[in-house]
């Protein structure tokens, strides 16, 4: 009974000196904190859920996702940058930051003759996400009398260069906010 | 000079109260939850007169509330039990854990029905364990006790996070949640520690306790905890510490001593591989004349959406000796979609032989997480 106090007064007069430590200058707390989960809570967060890394959330603050301050564009400015970016082989016709579509021009690559290609880029959201991104391709052949035919598409095409468009938006995104 | 100066002044202004009114933010609440449904086969011996192959389907809904105002979060947590009867384990009639919680530059603090600080800051081989969590997962659901009453440390935990530990409740729940207030430090270079103070550890939710005759009164769990990386190797190590008074015979004999226990456990990380390991001692473990202890032992492997492990645990109770090991692997499917398998082959060998039951049980699951 007696050892249980003693411990038990030790502990108090320890923890007293743990909320003096925050304010000691000469220990500082970790720049990233954590506090201990539980173990079913760590497995879960480990194998994510359906509704991604938000939830379902209801109120709270509005989440600029990839913003930092205000964001003059219509949509997410890391998926516009990235956009332009992985693009910038082809010719641009249209480009408007604010409606956030992008329609390239047809293209015929130097080393394929006889076949051109076009993309029309549609950004969704402020937010960065793999459903804020659409890409489609269009692909044209040279039919025998030298006219341009329009011919089927490689389906996965555009979700390639979805794929390529929001790795460049996330390097972005790690390089400007660090996250 | 003056015009210009006055100018920024205002500016100045008019940010800082920018900063202030964005420093409270509206408090936001997250819906979550998750589905399991398991399929087990067990085989063991005590198959007689026994079906070798069961479902069972667990539910869960949790609701969170963030909220922030200056540099001091706050907010609660309650875990709803969303299922078509009561929790097998006694976890709780609709909830499982609710808390409220404060939290800033002092640490963290926790009040309500919830895990000590014990319970979740300890290490040993579960914390590597893939699928439902290895020795301290969901075997307990599929195994049949010995014929007789016999008393068992089956789970890698203190006391009052153990709970009951005869066999005829293996997995038992219904002390791990009891009304406490815990406290973390924040981490200071790795290093971080709490402690919970439990008033009465059979009193949880709205029950009241006030009974000074039976069970344990002020529990104290005590935590210290390190997480570090050396080179690209992982380093965390963990002591937890329980104490508790005996006022009296609860269930059994359980309350008629003292409780005095703890655990030490570590876990080494290096390229996608753990290794952890942990003993146990309940030098007094709150039934009068009866101590134990216990070890674990854990390898656990996660790469990409593959996690699988090995886990095993041993121990002793008074004349009774426990053994598990479970070998387990999850795959993830795709966000929140996680199907896993796990086999567990255990031993309960008690004085005598009426509480004996040696077997293996395999289960088949998928949890669907959102």
């Amino acid at each position: 009974m007696n050892a249980t106090r003693s411990i038990a007064r030790t502990f108090v007069a320890l923890s007293a000196l743990l909320f003096v430590l925050p304010s000691c200058s000469f220990l500082k707390p970790d720049a990233e904190q954590q506090y201990p989960k539980t173990e079913e809570d760590r497995r879960k967060d480990e194998r994510g859920k359906i509704t991604g890394d938000a939830g379902i959330t209801l109120g709270g603050p509005k989440e600029n996702d990839g913003d930092s301050g205000k964001n003059p564009l219509g949509v997410n400015s890391f998926l516009w940058r990235a956009t332009l970016d992985t693009l910038s082989f082809l010719p641009i016709t249209t480009a408007d930051p604010f409606g956030g579509t992008v329609l390239t021009d047809w293209y015929e690559d130097p080393e394929v003759k006889g076949e051109r290609h076009k993309l029309n880029v549609l950004i969704l959201d402020r937010q960065l996400r793999a459903d804020s991104l659409k890409i489609t391709a269009f692909r044209q052949t040279k039919d025998k009398a030298g006219n341009w035919v329009d011919a089927p598409s490689d389906a996965k095409l555009g979700r390639k260069l979805e794929d390529t468009v929001l790795t460049r938006a996330r390097e972005l995104r790690v390089k400007q906010l660090g996250y | 000079m003056k015009k210009i100066l006055l100018g920024t002044t205002g500016l100045v202004a008019v940010a800082m109260l920018a900063t202030a009114a964005n420093a409270a933010e509206t408090p936001k609440v997250t819906l979550g939850g998750f589905s399991d449904f398991q399929s087990g086969w067990t085989s063991d011996d005590r198959d007689a007169g026994e079906r070798s192959n069961g479902f069972r389907n667990d539910n869960e809904i949790t609701v969170k509330v963030d909220g922030k105002t200056g540099s001091l979060g706050y907010g609660a947590e309650i875990n709803l039990e969303a299922d078509i009867t009561d929790d097998a384990d006694n976890q709780g009639t609709n909830a499982s854990r609710t808390f409220t919680y404060l939290e800033g530059g002092f640490g963290r603090v926790e009040l309500g029905s919830n895990k000590s600080v014990a319970a979740t800051m300890r290490l040993d081989a579960s914390s590597v364990a893939a699928a439902t969590g290895g020795i301290n997962g969901s075997w307990t659901y599929f195994v049949q006790p010995g014929a007789a009453a016999a008393n068992f440390i089956t789970t890698s935990k203190l006391v009052t996070e153990h709970g009951n530990v005869s066999n005829a409740t293996l997995g038992d729940e219904s002390t791990y949640n009891a009304t406490k207030v815990s406290y973390y430090t924040p981490k200071f270079s790795g290093f971080q520690a709490g402690a919970s103070y439990t008033p009465k550890h059979q009193d949880r939710g709205q029950t009241l306790g006030r009974s000074d005759t039976a069970g344990l009164s002020d529990v104290i769990d005590l935590g210290l905890g390190y997480e570090g990386t050396l080179g690209g190797v992982k380093l965390a190590a963990a002591g937890t510490y329980e104490m508790a008074d005996g006022e009296g015979a609860l269930a059994g004999a359980f309350g008629t001593d003292d409780v005095k226990a703890w655990n030490l456990g570590a876990v080494v990380g290096f390229m996608g591989f753990d290794v952890a390991g942990s003993y146990g001692d309940w030098s007094d473990s709150g039934i009068a004349g009866v101590d134990g202890d216990y070890w674990t032992a854990g390898l656990g492997y996660d790469m990409g959406p593959i996690g699988a492990s090995v886990t095993y645990l041993t121990s002793d109770l008074g004349t009774s000796e426990f053994e598990n090991i479970v070998l387990g692997a999850d795959y993830k499917l795709a966000a929140g979609l996680t199907p896993y398998a796990e086999v567990s082959f255990y031993d309960f060998d008690a004085a005598g032989t009426a509480s004996d039951n040696e077997g293996t049980t395999f289960i088949l699951g998928t949890q669907v997480a959102f």
